[in-house]
């Protein structure tokens, strides 16, 4: 058994469970913009990202933070990893529907790290993230803002080659 | 000595996909590839932390490794894997791409297993 913070149904839980509920019928309602195949690797892209981070850094030996209750994992650390799939989904969704072009990409990016970097600090005082070792909010900032730059470049080759043809990576 | 070697494992392998004639399109195998890494994440992590079952190095170049071959090797094996698979009609030759995918790998793991990635 791993440290334990805490062992209540409270805060954390139903942030997450909110949370992917909202995000859910959100995404349902939305008019569609991508794909049925787009819309599914976009919002999966949210869960690898977000699990890479937690399965790599939040375990020894960086071990840099804990998810929700415990240092084990959990059934509810699961749903708060798919939690990151609607927030990359609507991303990429706003980036379409706004048309986002040349150095508005840079303010398109910021605005979405600012936002990400709250909720993470939103989180963290509802318990969902536990730092460790001395780990600030402000290393969120460069990695947040990375990996959307990393989605939107994803997003553009992604035009190119699937208009090419199956021409695959 | 494991650390190149691990590098030279994932060189090849990528290579190895990046030239094969792909049947799956860009956003098919984006798809796949994430989806495999999140599964292999899981199971690592529950066969390690929760079931104990398997200890992962606590080494960082070690650890490393155990990334390259998680995130990396493996994921882009079972893709290599697929397209070929699916490229192919005979079901002879399924077989023995199946053999060698499964060779793969257990190579993999085995190398993983004998340099202290693993125990």
């Amino acid at each position: 058994m791993g440290m334990v913070y805490e062992g209540a149904f409270d805060a954390n839980e139903w942030f997450v469970l909110v949370n992917l509920m909202a995000a859910g019928i959100l995404i349902w309602k939305l008019p569609k913009k991508l794909s049925g195949l787009e819309t599914a690797v976009h919002f999966t892209i949210g869960i690898f990202t977000g699990m890479f981070f937690d399965h790599t850094i939040s375990i020894k030996p960086w071990d840099f933070y804990d998810v929700n209750d415990t240092s084990d994992y959990q059934f509810i650390d699961l749903l708060s990893y798919i939690m990151y799939g609607p927030y990359s989904y609507i991303f990429i969704y706003l980036y379409v529907k706004l048309n986002v072009k040349g150095h508005k990409n840079i303010l398109y990016v910021t605005i979405w790290t600012i936002f990400a970097v709250l909720i993470e600090w939103f989180s963290v005082k509802l318990g969902i993230f536990h730092y460790e070792k001395g780990y600030q909010i402000s290393w969120s900032f460069p990695i947040y803002g990375f990996f959307q730059t990393l989605q939107i470049m994803f997003y553009k080759i992604s035009l190119k080659m699937e208009n090419v043809g199956k021409l695959g990576f | 000595m494991v650390l190149p070697a691990a590098l030279v494992i994932t060189f090849y392998t990528l290579s190895f996909f990046f030239f094969i004639e792909k049947k799956l399109s860009f956003l098919q195998n984006s798809l796949i590839f994430m989806l495999i890494s999140i599964a292999a994440r899981n199971y690592t992590t529950i066969l390690a932390f929760q079931l104990k079952w398997i200890d992962i190095t606590e080494d960082s170049y070690l650890f490393i490794v155990f990334l390259l071959h998680r995130e990396i090797i493996g994921p882009f094996l079972v893709l290599i894997f697929i397209n070929v698979f699916w490229k192919t009609q005979s079901g002879g030759k399924r077989l023995v791409y199946f053999l060698i995918f499964l060779i793969c790998l257990l190579a993999i793991d085995i190398f993983s297993l004998k340099s202290g990635v693993i125990n």
